[in-house]
């Protein structure tokens, strides 16, 4: 059975898994401190990842690999790696493509994650698919009908970096005022805690008070426990969010705005802030309303499943495999739309208010329907009404 | 217009005449709000068609459909929130996934499950009767006899008799209903706020038997869902870490999509037992 090798290149390791219809079979990293070079890092990747597919009894149809930093996806090239410097500059796909002997993806790690959400988030089939990566920055992609965005330089999406002018002058990492990230990001969260801290301190009389919270997780737990400045941060946090979605709401026109990322836990505090700044600054009710934000179902698997969803992608594996069913035990599946047309299915359904029947193809296209509402309740009718008018023949026997 | 299935089948046939020959069809997938205990031919309980408990319906369709199309054809049976579930699967927002519940919500409370990739039909095709279970003993009579069953306060039947109480308005039917609400033309919020409380209980009793990926909500009065969804999703709790999203469903004339679904599901079922039954 065919599996894809995904392969996510972080900060300190690189995760290594084989996936399968969305599904991780298996999963291992490597430390990145270990090796100096690009090549014996990613021969080591390769072995890894063969070996998993050897125990799962599994053959490896594709590698998709995703990464920090600027990739050129076209000439599977990662531009620039920030964490890893070995690796800038170096012809990632031609390599893994070679040692593993089948097709080689690369994809920037935020526009993979976008894709994780679009082929296995379980969002249905949206036209326009945003996600928003809230970490240490806040990262960004944008799936349309199916396509991940790149840009002209492969620096689509940089949503971080959306301005939200008038909030306050909190300079970003970038060197520019007023950007989301310095409000959002971890760093921008705990400053904004101090803040509402040392204020609510001078309100009380005290002078110098010690913040509780060393991260923004142990600030969520203190919120989680009734802390008020801890619900203030976040409430507040969530609106600015609230802010620089509203503006890519108006931009994009999504129907999914899919937060992930480890702050994205914290989804339920944030959620009352950005829901009312999405409503106060959101142009037009008609975007507004088809735009669904939602905590991402599978945060801590977006890499090694964005990186395999680039090879789906590509190749359009889900396509061999309608549903993708993983029922280990009887590898129950249904399969592919029948490649002749004239196969079709008459529809029937029959409703306590309403009849209706149809005419599908296997695809899913409906090319006929009708329907009947009834308003009166049919319980009194006979049987043999129901199935077919009085004065023609009487019901079949039974 | 007197309705019956012979004439539902011809309208369409006429509907669809130049684009498709009767020939052409070699399936057909019944979808009813009743429930259907293998070996799905003949309609088990039908508490919301009387008429139709007990009756061996696959049988006498497809003698009807050879009639009508001149050729005989499989017919499968299938109760329509299990039919949904496999809609979701196949065609809608559950693709990939292995375990999800999918709610109907139109004149009845509708359910399907899906565990570890198949269709849980219980032991007698009975999984998923989520709509008569009772939430209100001090409630309304139900059509299946019993008192308080979640039907009888987030149905459509429900949502229609309360706004013409409350509006005082002759409302046709309950998608006229959800369609004035969502326009903003009458204002039914405590009504919505206790569809969705119920609704939400019962999702997170689901969610804690289930654990599933996802629960989907499908059916006309999903299309109301962004008026109650505060209220579900306040009834829903889960441990950090196992979120489970509630999502509306994305699919268009789902019942459709669920005959459809229903009988590539069952085609795919018997091809799959006749292989592990071959010596």
């Amino acid at each position: 059975m065919p599996v894809i090798a995904a392969v996510d290149i972080g900060g300190t390791d690189v995760k290594v898994g084989l996936v399968k219809n969305g599904e991780i079979l298996a999963h291992d990293s490597i430390r990145i401190a270990n090796y100096s070079d690009p090549a014996s890092l990613l021969i080591d990747v390769s072995q890894l990842s063969r070996q998993m597919a050897n125990c799962q009894r599994e053959r490896i149809v594709g590698v998709g690999v995703a990464c920090a930093g600027l990739v050129d996806r076209d000439a599977g090239k990662i531009i620039s790696s920030p964490n890893i410097p070995f690796l800038s500059g170096f012809q990632l796909t031609d390599f893994l493509a070679a040692e593993l002997e089948v097709p080689a993806n690369l994809e920037n790690d935020a526009t993979a994650a976008a894709m994780c959400e679009y082929y296995y988030g379980g969002w249905g089939k949206p036209r326009v698919l945003l996600t928003l990566t809230l970490g240490t920055g806040v990262g960004g992609g944008v799936v349309i009908d199916g396509q991940p965005l790149r840009g002209a330089s492969n620096m689509a999406a940089e949503f971080g970096h959306v301005k939200v002018p008038s909030v306050g002058r909190r300079k970003c990492g970038c060197g520019r005022y007023g950007c989301i990230e310095a409000y959002v990001g971890r760093d921008g969260i705990l400053r904004t805690a101090k803040r509402l801290l040392k204020s609510s301190a001078q309100k009380a009389g005290r002078r110098d008070v010690k913040a509780p919270w060393s991260d923004v997780g142990s600030l969520a737990a203190a919120a989680h426990d009734g802390d008020q400045v801890a619900l203030a941060t976040f409430h507040s946090t969530g609106r600015i969010l609230g802010r620089g979605i509203a503006t890519l709401i108006d931009v994009f026109n999504p129907d999914v705005v899919v937060l992930s990322g480890g702050i994205a836990h914290a989804f339920p505090l944030l959620e009352k802030g950005i829901q009312s700044s999405v409503k106060k600054f959101c142009s037009f009710d008609a975007t507004r309303d088809v735009a669904t934000i939602v905590p991402s179902v599978r945060p801590r698997e977006s890499g090694l499943l964005g990186a395999a969803a680039t090879i789906d992608w590509s190749t359009k594996v889900s396509d061999a495999e309608v549903g993708g069913n993983r029922a280990s035990t009887s590898h129950f599946s249904v399969s592919g739309s029948s490649p002749e047309d004239n196969a079709l299915v008459l529809g029937l359904h029959i409703g306590a208010a309403s009849y209706g029947a149809s005419i599908t193809r296997p695809d899913g296209k409906i090319l006929a329907h009708s329907s009947t509402r009834c308003n009166a309740t049919r319980a009194s009718q006979p049987y043999e009404e129901f199935l077919r008018e009085c004065g023609s023949r009487g019901a079949p026997a039974s | 217009m007197k309705s019956s299935c012979a004439s539902a089948v011809r309208e369409v046939l006429r509907r669809a005449e130049g684009l498709v020959t009767p020939e052409q069809i070699t399936a057909c997938g019944v979808v009813v709000p009743v429930t259907v205990p293998e070996p799905r031919i003949s309609v088990g309980f039908a508490p919301a068609l009387e008429h139709l408990k007990g009756q061996p319906l696959a049988t006498h369709l497809s003698e009807l459909l050879a009639e009508l199309l001149g050729h005989e054809i499989e017919v499968e049976l299938e109760n329509d929130g299990n039919a949904m579930a496999l809609a979701e699967w196949l065609y809608g927002a559950a693709q990939g996934f292995s375990d999800f519940v999918v709610f109907r919500l139109c004149t009845g409370v509708g359910c399907g499950i899906f565990t570890k990739g198949r269709l849980n039909r219980g032991s007698r095709g009975l999984a998923g009767e989520v709509g008569h279970q009772r939430v209100d003993p001090h409630g309304d009579r139900c059509n299946c006899g019993n008192i308080g069953c979640l039907e009888t306060v987030t149905s459509g039947r429900h949502l229609l008799e309360v706004a013409k109480k409350r509006t005082l308005q002759d409302f046709q039917s309950y998608h006229d209903v959800v369609t004035a609400a969502l326009n903003k033309e009458i204002q039914l919020d405590a009504e919505f706020e206790q569809i969705g409380g119920h609704l939400g209980r019962t999702i997170s009793g689901i969610i804690n038997f289930q654990d599933p990926q996802c629960v989907i909500l499908g059916g006309p009065i999903a299309k109301a869902y962004p008026l109650f969804k505060r209220a579900l999703l306040a009834e829903i709790y889960t441990f950090p870490g196992t979120e489970c999203n509630v999502l509306p469903s994305a699919l268009d004339r789902s019942e459709a999509i669920a005959a459809l679904a229903t009988v590539r599901y069952y085609a795919a079922s018997s091809k799959l037992e006749s292989e592990l039954c071959r010596p």
